[in-house]
């Protein structure tokens, strides 16, 4: 049966003029709140201001910033002191400088960018917090080596462990001089890998019987060696040793060679901070009013830091303002401090706004529902009203046919786009045309198992907050993009300490050469640079790509070995966890669709704690097989009517086959050469693809329709917004959605750790519905019925979408 | 890499128009070896006083050293208009002064270092074919403080409301706004100070003739030249006779001085303080610059007598001291072997103080000194030479040295405006309504598939023959312009005339108008042919430039014979060029309605016919309009009594002479010289106002239209 919701003909367009007048009463209350803020600033009242989306949160702090330099101004530039304004990303930045006009007094940035600039000039202090966390990364690693009792660990440097203290010694130093053969072969078949070290390894009994625990004790002891040596060139004052070095581009630790990661600057920041009264002296003397944009998704350390900033300034009686600018309810990051702002810097004066400068009437409502909580947002305008918004169930093969509807309706075109947020990671890289480089990324053994991390890592608009490895690529994307468009400037390719003695022959003859580069492929291209690399015999050549990839030892093996090291071989547990989801699934699916719900429960129970404790070590042929047993135990189980039901030969089947597949046909394969495989097909994906990935990052796709995930639309405002949603995020986050549904109306009996997931739900809904000025469509993927009051609640009406 | 251009916007009297300052690089053309020529490699930027000369060279001095303003460094008329802005309540534009610098690039270099330029360079200035690629610099000077200024803005129309108080007080609050120099990119990015500083790629010398000459000039000078080359000489042989004479001579004193006087020095010392405490002890210091300074002496020959530096010329005083500056300028650039700046000499208005035939020898001066005194440091100079100029003289002595007017900039006021003209060998030949015809031309080349068929195709052997004109006129302005350089360039006004007559009349009746006589108006006596060839030069220069020529109709010999007097100009043709280039009907002159204007070129002739008849000469004309006047008719019965005394007849009957006009200009065209003097000698005898004969028509109507254009082109430059 087909049940159309009746909606007026024709919605779309800019037809209507509306959200144009400002009631002078509502002008009035919003000068009001400015007064607030002023007052606040006047008397050096830290303030906590929480407004709603869309509520001219960014107008408030321009405000403030205004009203700040208007006052205080001339007082400000008689002492050289500064206002810091710190915003979420760079795309953020230039909004306010925009918002603002040129100013000198007001020092926006990102809060990465603002802290190194405030503590790189401290290289002793900087250098001596790095020889400390030097020293704990030894400590751990040694504990791993020698001591750590934990089974895992054990298994993995069993071997090194039962050699004589001497042994070691000699082991350790043998090995480091055989670095070169190490690496060569590094990527080779085990039985190549073992022919290679022979028999020079021959006195360390059994210590090569396991190529991938020898390749992982190895890995540990070039690893304590570097850093040792590290150390000692810090100790000796050499060249190179004396700074640590913190670059925006790269989001890697390269702590042996003194490079930091946007992490660890924020840990060495706080560190310092704390260390050193002078530094914070330093800070408030010259920022004596620090103004925080999405205080919500801010780092937590970056909180601390400030409270220790505000603590001793009025330990010392001096005059600061720090200002939180943002909303607890939309605090979608899980490092963001969200709502525990006030815990960590209490004595905060709250205000509050209750506008919206943003949406139609119809949409504030329901974002009101969402939200739940003392705020509850008005239109500013007087003629708010002529949005619209409808929820609709339907099935994931209508999902196109109900996005094309809306186009033709809303008569998208490239003036009047359309956006459309998508909730599977996969989906935004299907329709942004990039669905091989999530898949090959998603396949690898480290997002595996930091599935969460994906959708940031690689996903985010914002380049600084992308993981090491598609940082990485995006550095090559990028390269590719820029020297394929002749308006690339030159200083954004070529470092100013490559150019700046080149004559310009020189600098003809290296854009030539790098224009030469090419591959179908990324992995065929990166092959071409390093070929290039070796032959070419430009040194200009050379730096520019050791810049570029900047990795150690600069060859293409050694690009290799980095990228397998990163996505596959360090991350252990990978491919252990894989098997668990692709268990779980086998179990999940519609097998038990008309069981009791006690005895699923029971079932689960049973099944959760087998996968706990007794799961297996991917390495271990025996341990496999005691588990599998154990698993058929459990499915031959006569109590456990629950899989009677299911068919308990038909499962066994599936279990079998399942091991088969996953495990036996592998594992007597070397887990280098799955890794290797998965690699080569990540580095065969078509270059196009890369560039599109490059621009969906870059913010700057082309299309009239355009697909966002939820997390990436922040700050952003669109006219048209169709959200695509279903029960779960992800396999991690099973149900994710249908259980806020089910709980909104009672929240009240979830425990802590279901409240914390309730609350992420709940402001991702938010921050996702919020973006919609005029046209909101929700198209819900799964079955409702469980939970439809839940959603009644909010969106009023559920309407059917295609067939039911 | 030199500089190629800057634009200045805003900046004094620089508005948004015209404002393009094009400069040569520091390599000209291909020498010989060994021979220096710096006339092609020199910009010469060329204006009346108060034009914008000395504003282009002020911008590159705060551009590349201050980096400061001031208030009155911003075009008045461009900050009324923002207040008028403001005032409507419009906050979307701030004071701000633009510079744009282009910068030419040789990509083939590899003498060059790209340190300084590259965050300006894109991929496509490295990889496009050209030899020579641009890479631009845009400098804006911009409020640091944006909120500050609307406020404070806003205030201030709220408390004037008198609209030239509130301009004065909007001028106070740009003097105290803080403003800073931010640098951006070709598409408008900023540039971060760490990566870039003007003052990196370029370097600026600024020599003001008029400010360096002082008694002791001429001897400086003499010592800066007579240093650098004992430095340059030092550094070829270790040991120099002169080092050790002067240490010689500091042992001799030493000694000397010493035993004198150490003692009783420090005996007197003593007195005051204990001698263990404090001792002197005395010895010579006699350097070479010392030397030089205070012991070398120079005496100025003229014939046998010696006479003192102070009575030098200061002609010459200026132009040593101008190339002493140029040769301390060299001795202080590093010997090396790539550059990575852009160097820039500038010298103001060399011309103080010299006259004239030294003006026109000024550029072969310069060149003469310095390739004689550098020839031998093989030191590669990478700079490139501006000179500011209101002197005649030393354009034309540019004209000439380089044999070519490319790399002048001409500057003038246009609607009180500086307005920039870059002169070059092609614009000043090419008429831009002419210009239209040679680009159809291209076209087909461009597309040899497509030939249109209409198009008339040129033979090789037709542009050939057309190249040859332009050379030759190009070749004839340049030698003709030396005579008129400084009526072109420097007069209000210009009136071209195809006759003696004309010129000598029209001098007469000018300077008796009142409002003609206060401009500088220059007289061009030029056949009209020949006249062309200017007019292209003219219209760039954009002075109001009257031309009065003839209507020369084509007659027949037998019509010449006969003496036709003409009252009808159906289906009749001129022979006068200027006519057959501005008239849109050619030859044909039955429909001619108007004089012809085309900017600031005005062409008048004998449009109405005068008592009947059309006249085809000045001569004729004056005639018609005169033929009752007795000074008209006394003159002519004395240069041809009996031509006279055939025409008017016994009795005297004046009438004759208007329907004899033709005739009788005929006649006297052999005697046009003593006709006009004699014209001349009685008009300004005579003390009778009423007596004196009348302009033709047509010249009056010329006239008048030069006073509306001379009022509005000087009126630009008196006022700002």
């Amino acid at each position: 049966m087909v049940e159309e919701c009746s909606e007026e003909s024709s919605k779309g367009g800019h037809r209507v003029m509306s959200l144009s007048e400002i009631s002078p009463i509502s002008k009035q209350e919003e000068l009001g709140v400015q007064a607030l803020i002023n007052y606040s600033i006047d008397n050096y009242e830290n303030v906590v201001f929480n407004a709603g989306a869309g509520s001219g949160k960014t107008f408030a702090l321009t405000e403030s910033l205004k009203y700040i330099i208007n006052k205080y101004g001339d007082k400000l530039m008689h002492h050289n002191q500064k206002i810091m304004c710190i915003t979420y990303t760079n795309v953020a930045t230039n909004e306010i400088k925009d918002r603002l006009g040129n100013s000198d007094i007001v020092k926006v940035s990102t809060i990465h960018e603002r802290l190194w600039a405030l503590i790189r000039e401290h290289k002793k202090e900087l250098v001596k917090i790095h020889i400390e966390k030097l020293h704990e990364e030894l400590g751990r690693l040694r504990f791993d080596l020698i001591d750590n009792a934990e089974d895992k660990v054990e298994k993995r440097f069993r071997a090194y462990r039962k050699l004589s203290e001497g042994l070691k010694d000699a082991f350790m130093t043998d090995l480091i001089a055989s670095k070169d053969i190490f690496y060569k072969y590094y990527d080779k078949p085990a039985k190549e890998f073992k022919g290679a070290f022979g028999e020079s390894l021959y006195q360390y009994p059994n210590i090569l019987n396991n190529v991938a625990n020898f390749k992982k004790t190895v890995n540990t002891i070039y690893k304590i060696d570097k850093f040792e040596y590290c150390l000692k060139q810090i100790g000796l004052g050499s060249p190179n040793f004396t700074e640590v070095r913190y670059e925006d581009k790269y989001n890697t630790d390269i702590l042996h060679r003194m490079l930091i990661s946007h992490d660890t600057l924020l840990e060495y920041s706080l560190k310092i901070v704390k260390t050193y009264d002078l530094l914070k002296r330093l800070i408030f003397d010259s920022y004596p009013y620090i103004l925080i944009d999405e205080y919500q998704d801010t780092n937590k350390s970056v909180i601390h830091i400030m409270k220790l900033i505000d603590e001793h300034a009025k330990s010392i009686q001096r005059k600061l303002f720090i200002g939180y600018f943002g909303d607890t309810a939309q605090n979608i990051y899980e490092d963001g401090v969200g709502s525990e702002l006030t815990n960590i810097h209490p004595g905060l004066k709250k205000i509050d706004k209750q506008f919206n400068r943003r949406s139609h009437s119809e949409i504030i409502d329901v974002i009101n529902k969402i939200r739940n909580d003392h705020i509850k947002q008005k239109s500013i305008f007087a003629d708010c009203t002529g949005g619209s918004l409808k929820f609709y169930t339907g099935t994931d093969e209508f999902k196109h046919d109900f996005i094309n509807k809306y186009k033709i309706k809303w008569k998208i075109n490239s003036e009047n786009k359309l956006h459309c947020l998508v909730l599977l990671n996969k989906f935004v890289a299907e329709f942004n045309e990039f669905p091989a480089i999530y898949k090959h990324f998603s396949d690898t053994a480290f997002y595996k198992k930091n599935y969460d991390r994906l959708n940031t890592e690689l996903l985010s608009n914002d380049p600084s907050k992308l993981g090491s490895i598609p940082s990485l690529f995006y550095r090559i994307s990028q390269f590719i993009f820029n020297i394929g468009n002749s308006e690339t400037s030159l200083s954004s390719l070529i470092d100013k300490k490559i150019y700046s003695k080149m004559t310009f022959l020189k600098l003809k003859e290296l854009i030539a050469l790098l224009k030469t580069i090419k591959g179908d492929s990324l992995g065929e291209y990166i092959e071409n640079i390093f070929e290039k690399y070796d032959s070419s015999g430009n040194s200009h050549y050379r730096q520019v790509i050791a810049e570029l990839i900047n990795i150690e030892g600069c060859t293409y093996q050694n690009f290799i070995n980095y990228l397998l090291d990163e996505l596959f071989l360090n991350v252990g547990s990978g491919k252990t966890l894989d098997f668990k989801l692709k268990l779980k699934d086998l179990f999940d699916e519609e097998l038990f669709s008309k069981a009791d719900q006690k005895e699923l429960d029971e079932f689960k129970g049973i099944f959760e704690k087998l996968l706990e404790d007794d799961f297996f070590s991917y390495i271990d042929i025996d341990e496999v097989n005691s588990f599998k047993l154990k698993l058929h135990k459990v499915i031959n189980d006569d109590e456990l009517l629950i899989i009677e039901n299911a068919g308990r030969e038909a499962l066994t089947a599936k279990v079998d086959k399942l091991f088969d597949h996953e495990i036996y046909s592998i594992i007597d394969i070397d887990e280098v050469e799955s890794a290797k495989t998965k690699l080569c097909e990540l580095l065969s994906v078509d270059i196009h693809q890369w560039i599109l990935w490059y621009e969906f990052i870059e913010d700057e796709q082309k299309a009239d329709i355009i697909y966002h995930t939820y997390h990436g639309t922040k700050g952003a405002e669109f006219d048209n917004v169709i959200i695509i949603m279903e029960n779960d995020f992800g396999r991690m986050n099973r149900n994710k959605f249908s259980s806020f549904f089910e709980h909104y109306n009672d929240s009240t009996s979830l425990d802590m750790e279901d409240n914390l997931k309730f609350n992420n739900t709940k402001n991702l809904l938010y921050v996702s519905c919020s973006r919609a000025i005029k046209n909101l469509r929700i198209l819900y993927l799964d079955d409702v019925t469980e939970f439809k009051d839940g959603i009644k609640s909010i969106f009023g009406e559920i309407c059917q979408y295609g067939r039911s | 890499m030199h500089l190629k251009s800057l634009k200045i916007t805003n900046f004094r009297k620089f508005g948004k128009k015209n404002n393009v300052i094009e400069f040569v690089g520091a390599k000209g053309d291909p020498l010989k070896p060994g021979e220096i020529n710096i006339a092609p490699s020199t910009t010469l930027i060329v204006g009346k006083n108060n034009s914008g000369k000395t504003t282009v060279i002020e911008a590159l001095k705060k551009l590349i050293t201050e980096n400061k303003f001031q208030a009155n460094d911003f075009n008045f008329i461009y900050l009324n208009s923002l207040l008028k802005g403001y005032l409507k309540g419009s906050f979307e534009q701030f004071p701000s002064l633009e510079f744009e610098v282009q910068v030419a690039i040789d990509f083939n270099s590899n003498c060059d270092l790209v340190t300084n330029i590259a965050p300006f360079m894109n991929i496509e200035n490295v990889t496009s074919g050209d030899k020579e690629r641009d890479c631009q610099i845009i400098l804006k000077y911009e409020i640091k403080e944006t909120t500050k200024f609307v406020e404070e803005t806003k205030l201030l129309i709220s408390k004037y409301k008198d609209k030239s108080i509130l301009f004065r007080k909007f001028l106070e609050i740009v003097n105290s706004t803080e403003f800073k120099l931010n640098c951006y990119d070709s598409k408008g990015a900023l540039i971060d100070k760490n990566k870039f500083k003007l003052n990196d790629l370029f370097k600026i010398k600024v020599i003001s003739a008029n400010k360096i000459i002082d008694d002791k000039s001429l001897s400086k000078t003499f010592n800066r030249i007579i240093n650098f080359r004992y430095k340059a000489e030092k550094n070829r042989s270790a040991s120099s006779t002169v080092d050790s004479e002067i240490e010689k001579i500091n042992k001799k004193i030493t000694t000397s001085v010493s035993k004198a006087h150490t003692k009783s020095i420090n005996k007197a010392l003593g007195k005051i303080e204990s001698s263990d405490r404090l001792e002197v002890e005395l010895s010579a210091d006699l350097t070479f610059d010392t030397l030089m300074t205070n012991i070398i002496k120079y005496e100025y020959k003229e014939g046998e007598l010696y006479i003192p530096e102070e009575q030098f010329g200061l002609g010459y005083s200026s132009l040593m001291t101008i190339i002493g500056e140029l040769i301390d300028y060299i001795e202080r650039y590093p010997q090396q072997e790539c550059h990575s700046k852009v160097n820039l000499i500038c010298i103001e208005e060399p011309e103080a103080f010299m006259h004239s035939q030294m003006q026109e020898l000024f550029i072969k001066h310069i060149n003469d000194a310095i390739s004689y005194l550098i020839a031998d440091m093989k030191k590669e100079i990478n700079s490139q030479l501006i000179i500011t100029t209101h002197s005649s003289h030393i354009l034309n002595s540019k004209i000439h040295s380089g044999n070519s007017f490319n790399n002048i900039s001409y500057i003038t006021i246009v609607d009180n405006f500086s307005n920039v003209v870059n002169l070059n060998d092609e614009n000043v030949m090419e008429d831009v309504n002419a210009s239209e015809a040679p680009t159809e031309i291209e076209t087909p080349v461009e597309t040899p598939v497509e030939i249109p068929v209409e198009t008339p195709v040129e033979t090789p052997v037709e542009k050939k023959m057309k190249e040859k004109n332009l050379s030759d006129d190009l070749k004839f302005l340049k030698k003709h312009i030396k005579y008129k350089v400084s009526e072109l360039f420097f007069s209000d006004a210009v009136i071209f005339v195809e006759g003696v007559t004309e010129e000598t009349l029209l001098s007469y009746y000018i300077d008796q108008d009142e409002e003609l006589n206060k401009y500088y108006i220059s007289i061009f006596n030029i056949n009209g042919a020949h006249g062309l060839v200017y007019h292209p030069l003219i219209k760039l220069l954009k002075v109001p430039t009257l031309i009065i020529t003839d209507l020369d109709i084509k007659r027949t010999d037998i019509e010449k014979e006969s003496h036709v007097q003409i009252s009808d100009l159906n289906n009749l043709t001129t022979t006068n060029k200027t006519i057959v280039k501005y008239n849109p009907n050619k030859e044909k002159i039955d429909n001619l309605s108007d004089y012809f204007e085309d900017d600031n070129l005005f062409v008048v002739f004998q449009l109405n016919a005068v008592e009947g008849y059309f006249a085809t000469s000045f001569e004729e004309s004056f005639i018609l309009a005169n033929y009752k006047n007795d000074i008209l008719n006394a003159v002519l019965e004395i240069i041809k009594p009996n031509i006279y005394k055939g025409i008017v007849g016994n009795p005297i009957d004046k009438e004759n002479l208007k329907e004899k006009s033709y005739e009788l200009q005929k006649k006297i065209s052999g005697s046009k010289s003593d006709f006009s003097n004699e014209l001349l000698y009685r008009i300004v005898v005579n003390d009778d106002v009423e007596a004196i004969p009348i302009l033709p028509k047509y010249i009056k109507d010329g006239l008048i239209w030069l006073k509306s254009a001379v009022k509005n082109q000087v009126k630009g430059g008196t006022e700002s």
